[in-house]
């Protein structure tokens, strides 16, 4: 016994000694000039080059053998600070990086550069919004999705449809995140513009592959951006006045040091400046949309900060003939507010806890004469989320954590009049779901040259009518088990260094989505309907297989990486062939739905550079997405309406000189699938088709250059400005939105008819944007 | 739907547009029939061939198929009915018959022959159609359910158009699934208002909700409905819920003194329950009308029964009922329709 615990003793003592050698420096690091605290600030070792990266609020966590060493701050677009310390006992250390001043911009930055190298995170592109905003803009404004569609991977929906693709994926398998809020529908206009004010936007993350067990509930990628805080050091203001909208941000100091707020706000006036050129048939015309961002963040303590952002847009489509009763109006749009608290509990405990309200709402309606009908669809979200960051020492980064998200779906809902008869619906059909997940991940060096990501997702899902949450709590889930699920989703990736500009990476995913996109026809418009899992519908699972080899050339000035993927995803959804939502509307929409699988493999080659005056990149993709449904295309596979053989892009920007500052775009993309009458034939005196199968028919190539040019003139005293001139689709490409049939009567009369002859079909190609110049004043205070 | 898709683009504009040509590999010809059979009544067979969707429209170039070999045999193949392809210019014949027509032999010795015609098709049994041209052979097959009758129909008119009304039916739907109905009718006699004379139909109608299934709720269940009157020969589902003067309704009998006593519409209604394939064939038929050119709809081709072809071959437990749009007026007696009148 004695022995036993002497034992015991000489082992916890000799466990106190070592652990008594390490020790901690941490704390937070930001922007000199706003105080915004900086994502991503890369915070390492000069002699080892081992070290950390600050997370999403600044923070970062270093934990080292006592001893002296030399600490690198380094962040894109930032000067680097270095700092020598002598670790013997924990150390708080905040640090603030100051802007550039060289012209050049030949910086050290290598710890940025290698950090596609280094990290463990597969498919992970971060986007810097000062180069986004340097990018040909359509009608000057700059857009963060059209952006990370230049990526290889990701792909447009085509012009005039909202949402992307990643690597296969419908544009419902993308989690957006605006500071930890969902947003369901980031586009205004049909996928014109995005929702997302670059002016207002701090850091732009995108994940494909390999996604960290804290995020879920989609399959095929991650979208996490954040906004900024405020300048919390003086009051400031910019914007810009383009030719078809404009924007104005002020941020500023509720008390200097301590708190600060942003407000963004975004207003189109396509509807004023219209007017004049309609013609008159189409006077009475008008769309317009607004946005506002607005944040406001408090600092009780070192180790306590509250945040509270909202996001607020709408979309607006009038139309009412002077000639007719006829009218058409169109609202949409997206609300989203979150609240978040940091706390520290220690130099190598951190906390956010968020409560995030989210709603998203289309609505149609339609009247003329007498007759009136509406149509609504919308989802509601209140989630909260607590994520852990636990930074025991330099080998480990470990995140854990729990979200719960309380869904309200309306899918459709019709009402109408006409006359005196009226149809309203007695109840609105409104479904209800409760959505849960724990995580637990590991970010862990396991040699110097290997590096792996463990971690796992526990996922609940309920869908059951209204149900309470007391209810729930008390139920524990029993309650109609036929509408519950309970999924474990595994994630993995490592790294292996082949040399330090050399790495090897690979990773396994599993992801379940509750929630889904059902889009009519061909289209993405922002009427599709989300629905929850059901009985019916049954989550959709996801499994990725990624692997991929990472190099850098040129001291690293040259990032290239090579991925393969293949994707696997079941119990995806379609509307069966002849459906229409309204077919059910006031009711649930699951009886329309088919349900089937889908595989998506493919090549990505991204080549970036990022130092010197000429950057940019180079992405291509090779890939093949599809779908097999027992009730659709007889059950036979079919290409996916997304389904792109190829996606090419090249992005370059090039700094002439303190003055001026060029850029162009170009992309090239196989034209999208589609399904298109083949045959015709006679039944009962009148004419049916039959297509072709199921998305059978390309269109044609997709393929635009655009160009742009930033004049920055020599800064006022009070103000910098600058000029940014764009010309969208250069040679006036004019490439398929959709295609539509029609019959066209020849005859000098109009007494055209199948019996008599004289009609002739034809196909007709819309298109929506050929060459487009734009001009816009951008201004900062 | 249509008008949004439209006016979605209109206010963009810079939208523009352009004709183009569509390389559509295989748009060759394939025989399209549309074939029925009833109990007590002569199959109605009518062959054609498909076309391109892009070669222009003209009757001429809707070729209807002649001097094909087209068989019916019962279900154990044990007989079978050659059918011939009927003279259409018989003036016995109604007309709006089109070439490539088929049917029983005794047809074409006289079209005026009564109701029971054959003995050979029968509810509750299965039949196969055959059909032979040019080398290919095209099979199908179908059954012939048994038939249920309404409990009633009645006319009502209409609070807003006094002059119009519509038709309401009782059904009791049998408690076993699967069953499948359809409500069809034609107009033996209309006197248009508008045009001061005589147009009857010469084809059934189908009108909106013209083809339901007890799957959707209704099974073993009595109901009441109605059925539209439907705009040409197409479904329409302009008509729903919405009525406007003489469109989606039926005239009734009243005196115009400036013309004279003008007679009612006179209906021949046609309650059929149909097989599996024949349901989910004229289903797909409405939601091809539905969409109605609309590039943002679902395509979906017409669900065919034929092999080797489209179009359907469809066994209907027809029971006709003739009615009166006369303001309280009920009708429960079956009625026998004379061949022409269902031709």
């Amino acid at each position: 016994m004695k022995s036993n615990f002497l034992t015991l003793f000489f082992c916890f003592s000799t466990f106190l000694i070592f652990a008594q050698n390490k020790h901690t420096i941490s704390g937070f690091v930001q922007e000199a000039e706003s105080g915004e605290n900086l994502i991503g600030v890369s915070v390492y070792d000069k002699a080892s080059k081992k070290g950390t990266t600050t997370n999403q609020y600044g923070f970062y966590s270093l934990t080292l053998e006592k001893g002296v060493y030399t600490l690198i701050y380094s962040f894109i677009g930032l000067e680097s600070v270095s700092n020598n310390i002598n670790l013997r006992k924990n150390i708080k250390a905040n640090i603030s990086l100051n802007s550039i001043s060289i012209t050049s911009k030949e910086v050290e930055i290598v710890a940025d550069r290698i950090k596609n190298v280094e990290s463990t995170i597969v498919s992970q592109i971060k986007l810097d919004v000062q180069k986004v905003k340097q990018l040909p803009a359509i009608m000057g404004e700059v857009d963060i999705l059209k952006t990370i569609q230049l990526l290889p991977g990701v792909q447009s929906a085509g012009e005039g449809n909202a949402g992307f693709y990643v690597r296969g994926g419908g544009p419902d398998q993308n989690l957006i995140l605006l500071d930890e809020a969902t947003v369901y529908n980031a586009s205004h206009l049909f996928g014109f513009f995005s929702v997302f004010n670059a002016d207002a936007i701090k850091d732009i993350n995108l994940i494909k592959g390999g996604m960290p067990a804290q995020y879920g509930g989609r399959l095929a990628s991650v979208l996490d951006i954040r906004m900024k805080d405020g300048n919390n050091q003086k009051f400031g203001a910019e914007g810009g006045i383009g030719i078809i909208s404009s924007r104005a941000t002020i941020e500023g100091p509720i008390v200097k040091n301590k708190s600060s707020f942003i407000i963004s706000g975004r207003r189109t006036y396509i509807d004023i400046l219209s007017k004049p050129f309609l013609k008159d048939d189409m006077k009475g015309n008008g769309y317009y949309f607004y946005d506002l961002t607005a944040k406001a963040n408090y600092k009780f303590s070192d180790k306590d900060r509250l945040y509270l952002s909202g996001y607020f847009g709408k979309d607006v489509f009038n139309f009412s003939s002077p000639n007719s009763s006829f009218g058409i109006e169109i609202p949409w749009g997206n609300t989203t507010t979150s609240l978040r608290w940091n706390h520290l509990f220690n130099d190598k405990l951190f906390l956010n806890t968020s409560f995030i309200y989210s709603d998203y709402l289309f609505e149609l309606g339609i009247e003329q004469s007498q007759f009136e009908f509406k149509l609504s669809t919308q989802i509601t979200d209140w989630n909260t989320k607590v994520d852990f960051t636990y930074l025991p020492n330099i080998r480990h980064n470990i995140k854990f954590g729990m979200q719960y998200t309380y869904h309200t779906f309306m899918p459709a809902s019709v009402s109408g009049q006409s006359g005196e008869v009226s149809f309203n619906p007695e109840t609105i059909f409104k479904q209800y779901a409760n959505e849960g997940s724990l995580y637990f991940s590991d970010d862990y060096e396991l040699s110097d040259r290997i590096k792996i990501n463990m971690g796992g997702r526990y996922t609940v899902f309920q869908h059951n009518g209204h149900v309470a949450v007391k209810d729930m709590i008390s139920n524990e889930f029993t309650q109609n088990k036929e509408d519950q699920y309970r999924n474990f989703e595994p994630r993995f990736s490592a790294r292996y260094s082949i040399n330090p500009t050399t790495s090897l990476k690979s990773s396994y995913t599993q992801n379940y989505q509750y929630i889904h996109l059902a889009s009519l026809g061909g289209m993405s418009m922002p009427m599709d309907l989300w629905l929850p899992s059901s009985a019916i519908i049954k989550p959709t699972k996801g499994v990725q297989y990624t692997t991929g080899i990472f190099k850098n050339f040129k001291d690293n000035s040259i990032e290239t990486s090579v991925e393969l993927y293949y994707k696997d995803m079941e119990n995806l959804i379609e509307y069966k062939e002849g459906s229409f939502p309204e077919d059910n509307a006031n009711g649930s929409q699951d009886e329309l739905l088919a349900f089937g699988k889908g595989q998506s493999y493919g090549a990505e080659v991204f080549v970036k550079k990022s130092v010197g005056k000429t950057t940019g990149w180079i992405g291509y993709t090779y890939s093949h997405t599809y779908r097999t449904f027992p009730d659709v295309n007889s059950g036979e596979p079919y290409p996916a309406k997304y389904d792109r053989r190829h996606d090419f892009s090249v992005v370059a920007t090039h700094s002439l000189n303190d003055k001026w500052t060029f850029s162009s775009i170009f992309v090239y993309a196989t034209g999208s699938s589609i399904t298109i009458p083949n045959e015709r034939y006679l039944i009962d005196r009148n004419f049916y088709t039959e297509f072709t199968t199921k998305n059978g028919y390309r269109m044609d190539a997709y393929h635009r250059l655009d160009i742009s040019a930033t004049y920055t003139p020599k800064p006022h005293k009070k103000y910098k400005s600058s000029w940014n001139f764009s010309i969208y689709n250069v040679y006036n490409r004019l490439n398929p939105y959709f295609i539509y049939l029609d019959i066209e009567d020849n005859t000098p009369d109009g007494s055209g008819s199948w019996e008599n002859g004289g009609l002739s079909p034809k196909a007709s190609q819309v298109s929506l944007f050929p060459i487009i110049p734009s001009i816009t004043w951008n201004f900062k205070f | 739907m249509k008008k949004l898709s439209t006016i979605s683009l209109v206010f963009i504009f810079f939208a523009c547009e352009k004709e183009i040509q569509l390389d559509i590999a295989n748009a060759g010809k394939k025989i399209v029939v549309q074939a029925m059979i009833q109990e007590g009544y002569p199959p109605i067979v009518q062959l054609a061939w498909s076309d391109s969707y892009f070669a222009n429209f003209d009757s001429n170039n809707v070729m209807f198929i002649k001097g094909a070999e087209v068989l019916i045999f019962n279900h154990d193949r044990t007989d079978s009915i050659d059918l011939t392809e009927i003279e259409i210019s018989n003036p016995s014949l109604p007309p709006g018959i089109l070439p490539g027509f088929y049917s029983h032999p005794e047809l074409d010795l006289d079209p005026t022959l009564l109701y029971p015609f054959t003995n050979f098709f029968n509810e509750g049994k299965k039949y196969h159609l055959r059909i032979a041209f040019e080398g290919d052979t095209l099979t199908a097959t179908t059954s012939i359910p048994n038939a249920t009758p309404l409990d009633s129909i009645w006319f009502v008119p209409d609070d807003r158009y006094p002059e119009y009304g519509d038709f309401y039916a009782y059904y009791n739907d049998p408690d076993t699934m699967g069953n499948n109905v359809m409500f069809e009718h034609k107009r033996l006699a209309h006197f248009s208002l508008t045009e001061e004379k005589d147009i009857p139909d010469f084809m059934f109608i189908k009108a909106f909700g013209a083809v339901r299934n007890d799957f959707e709720g209704l099974n073993g269940m009595g109901f009441e409905t109605f059925f539209e009157r439907g705009e040409g020969t197409k479904f329409d589902h302009e008509t729903l819920h919405f009525k406007h003067p003489g469109f989606g309704n039926f005239q009734m009998a009243y005196i115009n003194d400036s013309v004279g006593e003008v007679t009612a519409d006179i209906i021949l209604f046609r309650f059929s329950q149909l097989d599996k394939a024949s349901f989910e064939f004229w289903r797909s038929v409405i939601a091809q009308d539905l969409m109605n050119s609309n590039p943002f709809a679902e395509p979906i081709n017409l669900k065919s029964n034929i092999n080797g072809g489209l179009g359907i071959f469809e066994g209907k437990a027809a029971v006709y009922y003739k009615l009166i749009a006369k303001e309280d007026t009920t009708f429960t007696q079956r009625y026998y329709p004379y061949i022409i009148e269902i031709l």
